[in-house]
């Protein structure tokens, strides 16, 4: 037997309203169900009890307006003309429409006769993972693709076989590269060095790396948050009283003033005769 | 050549034989057929004892009435029969009378049309029959009240009556 690890998260939520008529006759759906995206309504239960005379004409209506344009997007009528008053328990499907579409819901009557206790309740249903950055336990959409992933790796050209087959072989001197040799000794150092590290400087091999080196050093921080923080004053009061009634002169202090002073005097007495 | 001929007719027969049974086969046909009538109960009634000769269902004494559910899909199709308790099923030994009382009343519908069931239903003894004229869930509630000899105490234990509910076609 094989034992494989397994999670799994339910993403389909479903869910009843509590009784949108439980606080008057007209209710506001913005209210009534919850705030999920991609919410839609499958179902409207209601319920309430009639009291009227058997003989009396007596309608009620159960509707909800189209939030989106004209008319109403749910209605159902009971006519109660000529019939006993009763509790009506109806459970009635409606077609997924969408959270948006549904607008004011409303309890209205006609004709002689009572409607008490009414009761009026949503059935819905949503995707939890509508808007999988909503709810971290939802599947997340695929990271952003790194485009160092794209870069071919890079190869040491010496590292190649025919590199390696070609420095293997022992140099013989032709005319041609007598010639070379002659004005290669023509170039000066400055331009030695220029070729030479043009040919061996590694960053120059992997270019895009360094270009991403360099957007990455030049990244400006964003302080912004920080600097929106609004961090919580407070005001320190002095807490140390002085307990002692009087302070005390300081004996040696006013001796070593006085000794200043009569050496000032002295040193004064030099130039003030 | 005798003994050819002999050899030669048994063999003929012993090949015939086979093909000359009789054979035979059963061919079943099958069907279901959906109830269009179901009952269900969809709460349990439990007796209070507001004194202590009386138990009764009455809610407003602490009791629960039981509820029963009609699903017709057919309309004018089916009578439902619905008879309140007049003895326990199981109860301590009660040797002095026991005077059983009821109703069943309609307690919901999912149409207007069967609102007048509970005016247009029909009584007999301890039984109460509706004719069920529309497709829909009807739900019933039934009380149950017994009154045990003369105001005497009913001795402790657990006491068990049964409402019956059927559905008959009409």
């Amino acid at each position: 037997m094989l034992l494989l690890p397994f999670s799994a998260y339910s993403e389909t939520q479903n869910g009843v309203s509590a009784n949108a008529a439980a606080n008057g006759r007209t209710w506001d759906m913005e209210v009534v169900l919850p705030p999920e995206t991609g919410l839609i309504v499958n179902q409207i239960r209601y319920r309430y009890t009639v009291e009227k005379e058997r003989e009396d004409d007596f309608t009620v209506t159960i509707s909800n307006k189209n939030a989106l344009g004209n008319g109403n997007v749910f209605e159902s009528t009971d006519d109660w003309s000529g019939k006993s008053g009763s509790t009506i328990d109806k459970n009635l499907p409606v077609l997924n429409l969408p959270r948006e579409v549904w607008g004011q819901g409303s309890l209205e009557t006609e004709g002689t006769g009572e409607v008490k206790d009414p009761v009026v309740r949503y059935s819905y249903r949503f995707d939890d993972c509508f808007d999988p950055l909503a709810n971290p336990l939802c599947p997340q959409p695929e990271e952003k693709p790194n485009p160092l992933d794209f870069i071919p790796p890079q190869e040491d050209p010496f590292e190649s076989d025919e590199v390696k087959d070609a420095l293997a072989k022992e140099y013989e001197e032709d005319e041609e590269d007598k010639q070379a040799k002659e004005e290669d000794t023509e170039l000066t150092k400055e331009d030695k060095r220029r070729k030479l590290a043009s040919e061996i400087n590694p960053l120059m091999i992997d270019a895009a790396r360094l270009s991403v080196l360099f957007e990455q050093m030049a990244l400006k921080p964003e302080f912004d948050n920080y600097y929106a923080v609004v961090m919580d004053g407070k005001v320190y009061e002095e807490t140390i009283e002085l307990k002692d009634a009087t302070l005390n002169d300081n004996r040696r202090g006013f001796k070593s003033l006085a000794e200043d002073r009569k050496f000032n005097e002295i040193i004064r007495s030099q130039y003030d005769r | 050549m005798l003994k050819k001929v002999l050899a030669g007719s048994f063999l003929v027969s012993m090949t015939i034989v086979p093909f000359s049974m009789a054979t035979s086969a059963e061919a079943p046909i099958s069907g279901t057929v959906e109830s269009k009538c179901t009952i269900f109960t969809e709460t349990n009634g439990v007796y209070a004892s507001p004194i202590a000769s009386q138990l009764t269902t009455d809610p407003a004494d602490g009791g629960v009435q039981p509820i029963i559910r009609f699903d017709v899909a057919l309309a004018d199709s089916f009578l439902g029969r619905i008879s309140f308790p007049t003895s326990f099923s199981s109860s301590p030994s009660l040797p002095d009378t026991q005077d059983f009382s009821g109703n069943v009343e309609v307690e919901t519908v999912s149409d207007v049309g069967m609102a007048d069931y509970d005016t247009d239903k029909t009584t007999f003894n301890n039984t109460h029959e509706y004719d069920l004229t529309v497709a829909g869930t009807t739900r019933f509630k039934v009380s149950s009240e017994m009154d045990y000899g003369d105001t005497k105490a009913l001795p402790a234990g657990n006491y068990t009556a049964i409402v019956t509910a059927e559905c008959v076609a009409k």
